[in-house]
C-alpha cells in the first residue's frame, strides 16, 4: 500500500530517526566560518554610532560587517521592503531583533564573543508598546508610510439595520495574546561562495522568495544565487521570512569564505516574527430561532515592528470574521498596526485561529440567548453548498461542514462538560493572488524518478504526499522515487503557506504525471532517463473581498471539534471531526490534527510570549508554557471526505485548519464546567490549564 | 586545554578540550556526530539528549571535561548493522516524528526509559519524557511508538 490513502511511512523517517539527515546546522563545508549577530539593545533608539574595532581586533575573527558593506537594497520583506536586514548608524531601531552588525570567525565561541563587543551608541527612545498608544495622537510615526500598516474591510448587507431588528444582540470584547512558534530548530543558514555567486542551503519555508530577496540584497541577478532547501525543523509559518540567510551570505561575501550562522534560543525568541495578539469588538444579532442575522467586528491587531505578512494575516482575519457560519449582512474591519514589538507575521491559523475564538465565543451567547445548545445554533448557521461565506463567496461543491457537526453531535451532547466550535480555513492565499504549482519528474539511468517540486517538508509531510501521488499515478514503489526542492530548477511557487502545498504542488504533480505516463505508453522508463516531465497548475480566478461575486478563496477545509473535561474541569479528550476532502495518507493527516491540536489547546490554556516594554521576558522554551506530553488529552480524529473539486484526488489542506476551532472549543468547556465566560487567551488560570502545564500551577502556588 | 579520554559509541576518544566546552558541542563539532541536535541550549528542550553511562542527560548541560572516562552513546550508536533499533524502527513506524529535528533527543530518552525498566504504562511514558518537546506530533504518537518499542524490547530479553 503505497498509493493515495495509503498510510505510508513518512519520506526519510528512517533517515531522521537515524539521525542521519543533516539539518543546516549540521553542515560543514571546507574553510568553513561561523557567523554571530549582534542585536539592538533597545526596542526602539537611534543608532549614532557602531564601533567594530574592538571586536573585528579578537582572536579568530575574520570579519565584522554592517550596513554599510550590504552592496545590494538593504529593506526587505515577503510584501512590503521594510525591514532593514542591518540597521545603519542615523536609523532608528524598530524592535530588539533588529540586527547591528555580523561577525564571522573561526569558531562559534570567538563569533559570539565578538559580536558582544561591537560597541554600539545609542539615543535611547521611548517604544511604542501596544496598537492603541501607536493611534494615539501624538505618537511617533515608526514607518515612513504612518503606523496603520492596513485596513482590510468586508462589507455586505446593511449590518446596522439587521442588528437593530435583531431577536438576540450580543456585544463581546475579546483578546487573544502573542505567541512564539517555538519550532524546535532554530534559525540556519550557511551561504557558499561559488564561482559567480552564491549558493545558501536554508530551512526557509520558500527557497525562491528566500532567493528573490537575497539577490536584492546582495545586489546579484536573481540567478546567481542559488537556495537548496535543505530539512526544516519545524516552522508552522515562523520561517515565511527572511532570517539569518543575508547575514551568512553578507558575510560570505566579505570574507570568500562559506559562513554558517545559526542562532541560539533566545535569539530566535527575540527575532522572528511572531503570532499576532489581536483586540476583537464584535456585535453580532439573530433571529428567534437562533439564525445569525448581521456581524459587525472592530479587529486591531499589532503587527510590530516590520510588515512581514502583517497586512495579509488581518485580511484573513476580515475574511474569517464571521466563521464557519451563513451571515447575510456583514460590517467587518481588521487594521494592521506596527508597534515596536517582534514582527508578527504568519503562524499556523494566520488570524482565522483568532477570530475564531471570537466569533465562536458570541455564537455560545447568542445560543443562550435563543434557548438552544452549542450544537443546534452551530446546525442552523453551518455553511452548506450554495451559501456565501462572510466575504459572499458562493460556496460550489466540498463543503462538508454538515458532516463534521454530525460526527461530533452524540459525542457533544452525552459529556457533562464540553465545548464546541466548529472552523473554517482558506486553502490557498487567494484574495486575488495569482497562486501556482509546479512540478518536475525525471528518470534517472538507475531506473529511479527525481520528482523535483517547490514546497518546504517541514513536518508537514508535503515530500511524503507529492510522493504518494507520483507512486500513484506511475505504479512505481515509493523507495524508487528521489524528492529534492532546489532553486536550480525553475519551480518558483513563493512561499509555502496557507495550507496550500498539498493542492497546488499535488494537481502540479499529476499534471508531470500525466505527461510521463504519456511517454511510457511507447517507451520503458529506463529508455527516458534524463528527460525532464513538467506539470504546471494556475489558479488565477480568485478575486479580492471586495469583488462584486467573490472569489476569496480555491478551496476550503471545514471541521468541528468538541473539547471534553473531566469533573474537576482537566481536558479529558477532544474529539476532532475535519473535512479533508480526500485523506491522502490518513496516518499523516491525523498527524496534523494532533500536532494542531497541541498547539491549540495551548493557545487557549498556557502559551503566551510575554513582553514588557517591548522586551521579550519569556526567552527559553520553558518559560512560554507548552501543553507537555502529560498535559495532552485524548484525541480522536474523525476524517470526513467530501470532495473538493479543484484538489487532488478531492483534497483539501489540512495542516491549519487543526487549531482553528480548539480554543473556542476550550472556552465552551470550561464554561459548561464552572460559567464563566472566558474572553481573553490564555485562559492560564482556568482548572484546565493549571492541570496541563506543571509550570503554570508552580508559578500560581508562588504568587 | 584538558587532556579528556571519552568512548563514544563504542569508540575510544583522546581529546584537549577546553575547560568551558559543553558535550553537545564535543560531539557535534569534534566528533563530527551530528545527529544530536541543539534545540535550545538552556536545557529546556532535550532535542540534545544522549545516555552517559546508562543514564539520559542532556548534554547541552554538561562539560565536556565532566564526562571524562564515560561511556556515550548517541543516536548515532544505536542501529546494528544499518537496521534500526527497535525504539527508531517504532517511531518511524508509529509516525512519531514529523519534522524529526525533536527525534534524536526523544529517542535516546526513550531508550533510556525502557532500559530502566521505567516504560511501564502510557502515564510513565508521558512522565518520562516531560523534559523533552516536541512541537509538532502532540505527542501520542511518540507514546504508542515507545510502548510498542517496549514491548518488542521486553520480548526480545
Ligand atoms: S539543547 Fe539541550 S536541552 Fe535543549
Ligand atoms: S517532530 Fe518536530 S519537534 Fe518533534
Amino acid at each position: 500500500m503505497t498509493g493515495i490513502g495509503a498510510r505510508a511511512p513518512r519520506y526519510e523517517g528512517a533517515e531522521l530517526a537515524l539521525g542521519d539527515r543533516p539539518f543546516v546546522a549540521d553542515l560543514v563545508e571546507p574553510g568553513m566560518l561561523q557567523g554571530a549577530l549582534r542585536f539592538s539593545d533597545h526596542p526602539r533608539a537611534r543608532v549614532l554610532a557602531i564601533d567594530t574595532a574592538a571586536a573585528g581586533a579578537c582572536p579568530g575573527v575574520v570579519a565584522v560587517v554592517t550596513a554599510a558593506d550590504v552592496p545590494g537594497e538593504r529593506l526587505q520583506g515577503p510584501l512590503t521592503r521594510d525591514r532593514p536586514q542591518l540597521v545603519a548608524v542615523g536609523e532608528t531601531t524598530a524592535y530588539v531583533g533588529d540586527v547591528l552588525a555580523a561577525v564571522a570567525a573561526e569558531s562559534r565561541a570567538a563569533a559570539r564573543e565578538a559580536a558582544a563587543l561591537v560597541r554600539v551608541e545609542y539615543e535611547v527612545l521611548e517604544p511604542v508598546a501596544d496598537p492603541f498608544e501607536a493611534t494615539a495622537a501624538g505618537a511617533p510615526e515608526l514607518h515612513p508610510g504612518g503606523n496603520v500598516l492596513s485596513v482590510s474591510r468586508v462589507h455586505r448587507g446593511d449590518a446596522d439595520r439587521a442588528l437593530a431588528g435583531a431577536a438576540h444582540l450580543v456585544h463581546e470584547r475579546f483578546r487573544t495574546q502573542t505567541i512564539e512558534h517555538a519550532f524546535l530548530e532554530p534559525e540556519a543558514a550557511l551561504a557558499v561562495p561559488v564561482d559567480d555567486g552564491f549558493r545558501v542551503f536554508s530551512q526557509g519555508q520558500g527557497a525562491w522568495e528566500d532567493r528573490r530577496q537575497l539577490a536584492s540584497f546582495l545586489g546579484l541577478p536573481a540567478g546567481r544565487v542559488r537556495v537548496t532547501q535543505v530539512a526544516t525543523g519545524g516552522a508552522f509559518g515562523g520561517k515565511e521570512d527572511l532570517s539569518v540567510q543575508p547575514h551568512a551570505a553578507l558575510l560570505a561575501l566579505v570574507t570568500g569564505r562559506p559562513v554558517l550562522v545559526v542562532l541560539g534560543r533566545r535569539e530566535s525568541i527575540r527575532f522572528h516574527p511572531k503570532r499576532h495578539p489581536l483586540w476583537l469588538d464584535y456585535t453580532a444579532g439573530c433571529d428567534e430561532e437562533g439564525r445569525l442575522v448581521a456581524v459587525r467586528a472592530r479587529i486591531v491587531g499589532d503587527t510590530g515592528a516590520y510588515a512581514s505578512v502583517g497586512d495579509k494575516v488581518l485580511e484573513r482575519a476580515a475574511g474569517h470574521a464571521c466563521g464557519a457560519y451563513r451571515v447575510p449582512n456583514v460590517d467587518v474591519e481588521a487594521r494592521a498596526v506596527y508597534t515596536n514589538n517582534p514582527p508578527c507575521g504568519a503562524m499556523r491559523g494566520f488570524g482565522v485561529s483568532q477570530a475564531n475564538f471570537a466569533v465562536e465565543g458570541v455564537l455560545d451567547r447568542l445560543a443562550e440567548k435563543a434557548g438552544i445548545d452549542g450544537w443546534e445554533i452551530r446546525w442552523r448557521n453551518a455553511l452548506r453548498v450554495g451559501d456565501r461565506t462572510g466575504t459572499g463567496q458562493k460556496l460550489g461543491q466540498g463543503v462538508g461542514l454538515e458532516e463534521t457537526l454530525l460526527a461530533v453531535r452524540d459525542a457533544y451532547r452525552e459529556a457533562r462538560h464540553a465545548g464546541i466550535a466548529c472552523g473554517i480555513k482558506n486553502t490557498g492565499i487567494g484574495n486575488g493572488v495569482v497562486e501556482e504549482g509546479h512540478a518536475v519528474l525525471r528518470p534517472e539511468a538507475d531506473g529511479t524518478v527525481t520528482l523535483l517540486h517547490s514546497w518546504t517538508e517541514m513536518g508537514q509531510g508535503v515530500h511524503t504526499v507529492l510522493r504518494q501521488i507520483a507512486c500513484e499515478e506511475l505504479g512505481v514503489a515509493p523507495d524508487r522515487i528521489r524528492v529534492a526542492v532546489d532553486t536550480e530548477r525553475e519551480l518558483d511557487t513563493g512561499i509555502t503557506t496557507a495550507s496550500r502545498a498539498t493542492v497546488l504542488g499535488g494537481n502540479a504533480v499529476l499534471d508531470a504525471a500525466r505527461r510521463l505516463r504519456e511517454a511510457l505508453g511507447v517507451a520503458p522508463l529506463e529508455s527516458l532517463a534524463g528527460q525532464e516531465f513538467r506539470g504546471d497548475v494556475v489558479v488565477d480566478w480568485t478575486t479580492a473581498n471586495d469583488a462584486d461575486e467573490p472569489v476569496t478563496h480555491l478551496a476550503y477545509a471545514w471541521a468541528t471539534q468538541v473539547v471534553v473535561l473531566d469533573g474537576e474541569g482537566r481536558l479529558e479528550k477532544v474529539i476532532a471531526a475535519h473535512d479533508v476532502g480526500r485523506a491522502l495518507n490518513p496516518t499523516l493527516v491525523e498527524g496534523q490534527i494532533e500536532g494542531g491540536i497541541h498547539m491549540g489547546l495551548g493557545q487557549a490554556l498556557s502559551e503566551e510570549l510575554v513582553l514588557e516594554r517591548c522586551v521579550p521576558v519569556t526567552e527559553t522554551l520553558k518559560s512560554l508554557h507548552l501543553i507537555p506530553p502529560t498535559g495532552m488529552p485524548e484525541v480522536e480524529c474523525i476524517l470526513v471526505e467530501v470532495p473538493q473539486p479543484e484538489g487532488p484526488y478531492g483534497a483539501k489542506g489540512v495542516g491549519e485548519a487543526s487549531l482553528v476551532p480548539t480554543a473556542a472549543a476550550a472556552a465552551a468547556a470550561l464554561h459548561a464546567f464552572d460559567g464563566v465566560r472566558r474572553t481573553e487567551l490564555p485562559m492560564k488560570d482556568a482548572p484546565a490549564a493549571l492541570a496541563a502545564v506543571p509550570h503554570l500551577r508552580r508559578a500560581k502556588e508562588r504568587t | 586545554m584538558r587532556q579528556v579520554a571519552l568512548t563514544v559509541n563504542g569508540m575510544r576518544h583522546e581529546l584537549e578540550l577546553e575547560p568551558r566546552e559543553l558535550l553537545v558541542y564535543v560531539l557535534r563539532d569534534r566528533l563530527k556526530l551530528t545527529g544530536t541536535n541543539v534545540g535550545c541550549d538552556t536545557s529546556s528542550c532535550g532535542a540534545c539528549t544522549v545516555l552517559v553511562d546508562g543514564e539520559s542527560v542532556k548534554s547541552c548541560t554538561v562539560l565536556g571535561v565532566q564526562a571524562d572516562g564515560a561511556e556515550i552513546t548517541t543516536i548515532e550508536g544505536l542501529a546494528a548493522n544499518g537496521s534500526l533499533h527497535p525504539v527508531q524502527q517504532a517511531f518511524h513506524d508509529h509516525h512519531a516524528l514529523q519534522c524529526g529535528y525533536c527525534t534524536p533527543g526523544m529517542v535516546m530518552a526513550a531508550v533510556s526509559l525502557i532500559e530502566h525498566g521505567e516504560a511501564t504504562s502510557e502515564a510513565a511514558i508521558r512522565e518520562g519524557l516531560e523534559g523533552n518537546l516536541c512541537r509538532c506530533t502532540g505527542y501520542h504518537n511518540i507514546v504508542a511508538a515507545v510502548q510498542d518499542a517496549a514491548g518488542a524490547m521486553g520480548r526480545a530479553r
